[in-house]
């Protein structure tokens, strides 16, 4: 079964869905981009970002940038609406890996074959993500840099085990301001190879997940809810045929609901499915 | 006559009759609607045979033109002494109208509850399996007779327990079901089937009183009119609000 599906709504408190996601079943890749809020125009600037990933698939984004921008202008919308991140998760052409690209924040999923999920965290500290819209030149990267200086990028490992047992933080690293420079140089923006030997799908979410709220019955305060037990209840695929992040996440939104959670920001999620 | 196809049988928890559906791994969408219609071909509709089929073909084409064709299933039945499943629930993509010419067999007496029974407990089994995979599911059924109940094996009770349950279990988003009386010229066959809607909690009862081709294709729109509005509800929690049939029939 090789498949690729996604999947994107809006948050309660926002007006316009800012989030988008699409996917190729034929080219298995699946692609999420999320706009910065206190950006104007950014559900433009996901849609294009998204849109210029699934035109040159191949290409970084560093490169992809200048096509989203020059579509951008040709909108009239300012360079500001570009600021979204880009995260994609696809397969390697010449060997058995799924292939993960995140620039930006978010989170990435792994299911592995015995069962367990491998959860890797994208935060910056600042929450200041680095977007692709600042590899557009060297001036908005440096300004980036300047205007957050002390934030490195944390990726945070944790495991949802086959018995829904989550292993919170079980390894950490940090991207310090030298790696995004190395980074911006090599062209080599968060990418993440999983063997197709341990996993039968990856799925690559906005930070949307990590925004979900619980209403209490009782008092009516709400609370944030953690995002791994969010992933736990959410990666729950029934089967894999045709639209089945869609059907996953409709099904799963609306369970939540019933409990009363919701989630206050947009959330989007793309999968890719090589199982045998 | 039908194509043979490939769909998977289920077995009925109620009566004597299952039924036979497509393979929920071969359905890729994230919802359905589920149409079972069910058709009396018992002998008194012997005169009308031919026009009900092009009836059921014009509601297939309807259907097939929609533009949530590709969330919609269907299943034809047809009942004389016996309830036979003409075919199980359906992608439309895989309906072909030709393949209703002749498909009718008409004989027999009129196993109304037997059909209503089968009709509503297939799409709720099914669309129990549907839910269970995480697709999003509501149910129209549409029952055809032109007489009243004299052959079932069922009683009134299992209709209604049959409603009750499809109700009950939310294997259903929402289900509409519509008796349809075709060709009623008898008062007292009129008032039966009328109880016969309040008492099994059947959502509407629509009577026509002939059977010409013009008010068969009349009945074709109605019902494919309330197919769509039934699909289009899907995802709201509730069912379609009906449509008056006295300005469409």
């Amino acid at each position: 079964m090789k498949n690729a599906d996604s999947y994107f709504c809006i948050g309660s408190t926002h007006d316009v869905c800012q989030d988008y996601a699409s996917s190729s079943p034929g080219y298995l890749m699946a692609i999420v981009s999320d706009g910065c809020s206190s950006e104007t125009d950014t559900d433009f600037g996901s849609r294009l970002l998204v849109r210029a990933k699934e035109q040159f698939k191949f290409f970084r984004p560093s490169k992809l940038i200048h096509e989203a921008r020059d579509w951008a202008s040709a909108m009239n919308l300012s360079e500001g609406a570009l600021t979204a991140t880009l995260l994609t998760v696809g397969i390697d052409v010449y060997e058995p890996y799924f292939r993960t690209e995140i620039c930006g924040d978010g989170v990435v999923v792994g299911k592995k074959h015995n069962g367990d999920i491998d959860v890797l965290s994208y935060e910056y500290l600042k929450g200041a993500p680095m977007y692709p819209r600042y590899l557009l030149h060297q001036e908005n990267f440096s300004r980036w840099q300047t205007e957050f200086p002390e934030n490195p990028l944390v990726v945070t490992e944790s495991i949802i085990t086959s018995a829904g047992e989550i292993l919170r933080g079980v390894s950490e690293h940090r991207w310090e301001r030298e790696d995004f420079e190395t980074w911006r140089q090599s062209d080599e923006i968060g990418y993440g190879n999983w063997a197709m030997a341990e996993y039968e799908y990856v799925a690559v979410l906005s930070d949307g997940v990590r925004s979900f709220m619980k209403r209490d019955v009782n008092t009516g305060v709400s609370v944030p809810v953690d995002y791994l037990e969010v992933i736990r209840d959410l990666f729950q695929f029934k089967n894999f045929n045709g639209e089945f992040v869609k059907r996953r996440c409709k099904r799963a939104l609306k369970d939540f609901a019933a409990k009363g959670m919701f989630h206050v920001d947009d959330f989007s999620m793309g999968v890719v499915v090589v199982k045998e | 006559m039908p194509r043979l196809d490939d769909l998977q049988q289920h077995k009925a928890t109620l009566g004597a009759y299952g039924f036979s559906a497509t393979r929920i791994e071969d359905l890729g969408a994230t919802e359905y609607t589920l149409v079972s219609i069910a058709t009396d071909v018992s002998s008194s509709v012997d005169g009308f045979g031919t026009e009900m089929e092009t009836c059921i073909k014009e509601i297939v084409k309807a259907c097939a033109k929609s533009p949530r064709a590709d969330n919609l299933m269907i299943r034809l039945s047809q009942f004389g002494s016996q309830v036979r499943e003409s075919h199980g629930f359906k992608l439309l993509s895989a309906v072909n109208a030709d393949d209703y010419n002749g498909i009718l067999h008409i004989g027999g007496m009129t196993a109304l509850y037997d059909a209503a029974e089968n009709a509503i407990g297939s799409m709720s089994r099914y669309g129990q399996d549907l839910m269970k995979n995480d697709f999003n599911v509501n149910g129209i059924g549409i029952i055809i007779t032109d007489g009243c109940e004299n052959a079932s094996t069922l009683t009134l009770k299992d209709v209604v327990k049959s409603m009750k349950d499809a109700m009950k279990s939310e294997s259903l988003e929402s289900l509409v079901t519509i008796l349809v009386g075709v060709n009623i010229q008898d008062q007292g066959v009129s008032d039966t089937l009328k109880q016969f809607q309040a008492d099994a909690g059947i959502t509407q009862y629509v009577e026509l009183n002939n059977a010409k081709a013009s008010t068969l294709a009349k009945l074709a729109a109605f019902v494919s009119k309330s197919i769509s509005s039934q699909s289009q509800a899907l995802g709201t929690g509730g069912p379609s609000q009906q449509l008056p049939p006295s300005l469409t029939i």
